[in-house]
């Protein structure tokens, strides 16, 4: 066997190497043998995979006995939803890049005619959701859904989409009649696309239109779009559904909207 | 590239230093260009370069790439004096940096990585760097270990228990 070169290599080195990596490098480095595993699961190298407290703030008790190590924190912040302390967001770590990913609920949206009783009402969700309340369109003409949101709470370089999570109530109507528009911009680039609630992904696929999936959790969702979250980049990203015809729609049921990591690179 | 010894006289209105690396060899470089270590601005701060600078730790090959990459990057630091070369473009410092780490082979990029971290060049270290992790990401642990000719000094047990605990990132 050749000179084992690398296992020179002094731990700070190491330790400067492992955190350009991900998440998931971090974790195989650690089986390749024991001095690899030192640096590979210190809390050096998974303190640069995540927000330190002072940056990061997250309702009582969401993290609650404190992790005993920065692996062990990370994995838990990876791990699912975590409120945030107005309860109406929400935040987690996409586990295999580190990316920090939101939900925002339907209380933490502005929702066009959302305090009207006749047009919206507000449901409790407490057994479905970590949310406690969200919103249910009775019956409108013009529905608007939007948020805005800090760029610089998202990682950088990063490919990131806005899904719409939703439910759809007995007695629906008008939602996909025609299709609703989703739109997501950022820095002057905007992705703007037709999405479908309650239709059924037509294969192969017809024009650029978004079709709602199953998710895991037994919600629905639907990408409204995506952007690119540049290196350093400042500014608002805007999200948004809005109605495109004039007719009336009822029985979407809105828990809120999810932005996520879709694609990491440098 | 300098690698003859000459009087440390100015060329082109820069004075020059003398490294000298840990096998004999002598580079001479002006100062601008020896700067970018922060190891070697600190000794011409305190005016100890006079008798050439020994670098005791870092081969006449290593040497030279680090002199290559300075002399290359030199543009990069503010006050470069007016050598005959203009700074070169952008595109022709990524097309260098991407060549010279591309070529190099495990044990020479080691030492690279050493030496970046004695003479403290911290463009040079982040880059070499980058590359061992490039060569790390996506691969198993055997995979690493091959790579690196490490070898695995694990009991089956501990790796049975290590790959268990992280389980997650070995399931794609």
């Amino acid at each position: 066997m050749e000179e084992a070169w690398i296992d020179r290599l002094p731990q700070d080195l190491l330790q400067r190497v492992i955190p350009l990596e991900t998440p998931r490098d971090a974790c195989r480095a650690a089986a390749v043998s024991q001095a690899f595993r030192a640096v590979a699961d210190s809390d050096v190298v998974w303190g640069k995979f995540q927000p330190d407290d002072s940056s990061l703030q997250l309702a009582d008790g969401e993290l609650f006995p404190p992790p005993r190590s920065k692996k062990e924190r990370f994995l838990r912040l990876s791990a699912g939803l975590l409120l945030l302390p107005d309860r109406r967001r929400g935040m987690w770590l996409d586990r295999g890049t580190g990316a920090r990913c939101y939900m925002l609920s339907a209380r933490a949206l502005v929702i066009i005619w959302g305090d009207t009783p006749r047009y919206w009402r507000w449901i409790p969700l407490a057994d479905s959701s970590r949310f406690e309340e969200g919103a249910e369109l009775i019956d409108v003409c013009w529905m608007e859904i939007r948020r805005n949101i800090d760029s610089r709470i998202l990682s950088p370089n990063s490919t990131y989409a806005a899904f719409m999570v939703f439910k759809i109530a007995e007695g629906f109507y008008g939602l996909d009649t025609p299709l609703q528009e989703g739109t997501v911009s950022l820095g002057g680039r905007e992705s703007r696309r037709e999405v479908a609630f309650t239709s059924i992904d037509p294969r192969p696929p017809q024009g650029s239109a978004a079709y709602p999936q199953k998710r895991a959790d037994g919600w629905m969702e639907v990408e409204l779009g995506e952007f690119f979250n540049e290196d350093g980049e400042d500014g608002e990203v805007g999200i948004s559904l809005m109605s495109k015809g004039p007719n009336w729609k009822r029985g979407l049921i809105v828990l809120g909207i999810e932005i996520r990591l879709k694609e990491h690179g440098r | 590239m300098a690698a003859a010894a000459a009087e440390a006289t100015t060329d082109g209105g820069g004075k020059m230093i003398i490294l000298i690396s840990a096998d004999g060899k002598r580079f001479e470089v002006t100062e601008a260009v020896a700067s970018q270590s922060q190891l070697i601005s600190n000794m011409i701060e305190d005016d100890c370069t006079e008798n050439g600078v020994r670098l005791p730790n870092v081969d006449g090959d290593i040497l030279t790439m680090v002199v290559d990459y300075c002399n290359m990057h030199a543009g990069d630091a503010a006050a470069a004096g007016d050598t005959m070369k203009a700074s070169s473009t952008e595109e022709e410092l990524k097309k260098f940096d991407a060549e010279l780490v591309q070529a190099l082979e495990n044990p020479v990029l080691f030492k690279l990585i050493l030496a970046a971290n004695f003479l403290n060049i911290k463009s040079l270290l982040d880059m070499t760097c980058q590359r061992v992790a490039d060569m790390m990401s996506g691969k198993t642990p055997e995979q690493m270990r091959e790579t690196f000719s490490i070898e695995n000094d694990f009991t089956p047990e501990e790796e049975a228990a290590i790959r268990q605990e992280n389980a997650w990132a070995f399931d794609d």
